[in-house]
């Protein structure tokens, strides 16, 4: 059983579309290989950790501001 | 075959543009990235570059000072035409770039790892770029890190260009189109240049949703998105404006060479009806309005209200017509 995402009172559980969801899977295996890179170059743990975790957020913000974009464009389309 | 797209540039360009990121604003995930770039492989010079027709124009850059160069003096400029990183330990022992005034003036580069920005569909855009102005061996582990990078410069243009895709037909959005559009009419009257639009919205759409169902409806948009996606030039611009309405943006094409696109495609959606269940086929068609770029065009809006009142014309006219504006 899949457990339930945390969720706001009265709000819709949050679905992923497809298109994204591979961006997402796609992204996650790019940070991954990079994290590894890093690691192999000698870089210390602390900028690692620094760098993943701005990419992280940034990718995070982008993909709200794509998620709202494509609600809004289903809703008008 | 995929590599024919490294030799390409017109496709090339094309799908740049349809990443939509020319001339836009500084945008954080890519000044991150550079920030990143240069903190890490403790490089003075990194950017995010993209390769246009006759310039590189830098999404982020840090260390270079400017937007855009040249193309032709650009080291990106032949990195675009192969998929492996481009590696330049010492630019003056190199003849392709020891002349280039990037070298031999500001900002003084004298080494360059650069690694293609490839689309998804195999177009090399641009380049993530580390550059230094002493030569330098960049290391085995150092290249890997950088295309690590680049690859998630990739994940951050495709995320952009799936939110501006209608899923339903592959068109663009709205927003999309319009964004698009918005950037045609400044470039088409930067270098003076022709530009047609053309709106196109099905016949008798309503009755096909109230007759044989939303799944049909789906069926006939996405027949008239496939049909316009190989009728069309890969610079042209093909966007769902809503419902059954669509759009076209033809750069470089005047309101009657418009015509003949808009009347091919035109007997094109005709002559391919929907087969139903039941053996029979369900007929479609559309009007389609035109209406080339005038000089007292002066916003989308007003380019969109021209190509709007000509498509009117053709509801009024008879339906399956496309009419120009004069």
């Amino acid at each position: 059983m899949e457990e339930p995402g945390p969720m706001t009172p009265g709000a819709m559980p949050l679905t992923i579309p497809p298109e994204l969801a591979a961006s997402v899977a796609r992204h996650q295996a790019h940070l991954t290989a990079l994290i590894a890179s890093l690691r192999a170059a000698g870089i210390d743990e602390d900028t690692v950790a620094a760098s993943v975790r701005t990419l992280v957020d940034s990718y995070a913000d982008e993909l709200t501001d794509a998620l709202r974009e494509m609600l809004k464009a289903q809703h008008h389309g | 075959m995929a590599d024919a797209r490294l030799h390409d540039d017109d496709a090339r360009v094309a799908a740049l543009r349809r990443l939509d990121v020319l001339d836009t604003a500084a945008e954080a995930p890519f000044e991150k990235i550079v920030t990143l770039v240069r903190t890490v492989l403790a490089v003075p010079i990194a950017t995010v570059t993209l390769v246009d027709r006759d310039r590189q124009w830098f999404k982020a850059e840090r260390g270079i000072g400017r937007q855009e160069t040249p193309r032709a003096i650009s080291f990106c400029t032949h990195t675009i035409q192969q998929r492996e990183p481009l590696v330049v330990g010492d630019a003056l022992a190199d003849p392709r770039f020891a002349d280039s005034p990037l070298v031999v003036g500001p900002p003084h580069i004298r080494s360059y790892a650069g690694i293609p920005l490839r689309t998804p569909e195999g177009y090399n855009v641009g380049a993530l770029c580390a550059m230094d102005i002493v030569p330098r061996t960049f290391t085995a582990a150092e290249i890997a890190i950088l295309v690590n990078f680049a690859n998630i410069v990739c994940d951050e243009l495709e995320l952009r260009m799936i939110a501006q895709v209608d899923h339903l037909t592959g068109a663009l959005t709205r927003r999309g189109f319009v964004e698009q559009a918005e950037r045609e009419i400044a470039r088409s009257r930067r270098y003076d240049r022709p530009g047609a639009l053309v709106m196109l919205d099905l016949d008798h759409f309503k009755s096909v949703n109230d007759t044989h169902g939303h799944a049909i409806g789906d069926q006939v948009l996405q027949q008239v998105a496939r049909i316009a996606s190989v009728t069309l030039r890969p610079s042209d611009v093909f966007g769902r404006l809503g419902g059954e309405e669509f759009a076209l943006l033809l750069p470089e094409t005047s309101g009657d060479e418009a015509v003949v696109v808009a009347e091919r495609l035109r007997r094109a959606i005709a002559d391919h009806p929907i087969p139903l269940a039941d053996g029979q086929v369900l007929p479609v068609s559309a009007s389609f309005g035109v209406a080339g770029l005038a000089p007292d065009i002066a916003s989308f809006a007003a380019w969109l209200e021209r190509a709007d009142a000509m498509l009117y014309a053709a509801k009024a006219g008879g339906r399956n017509c496309v009419r120009l504006a004069v």
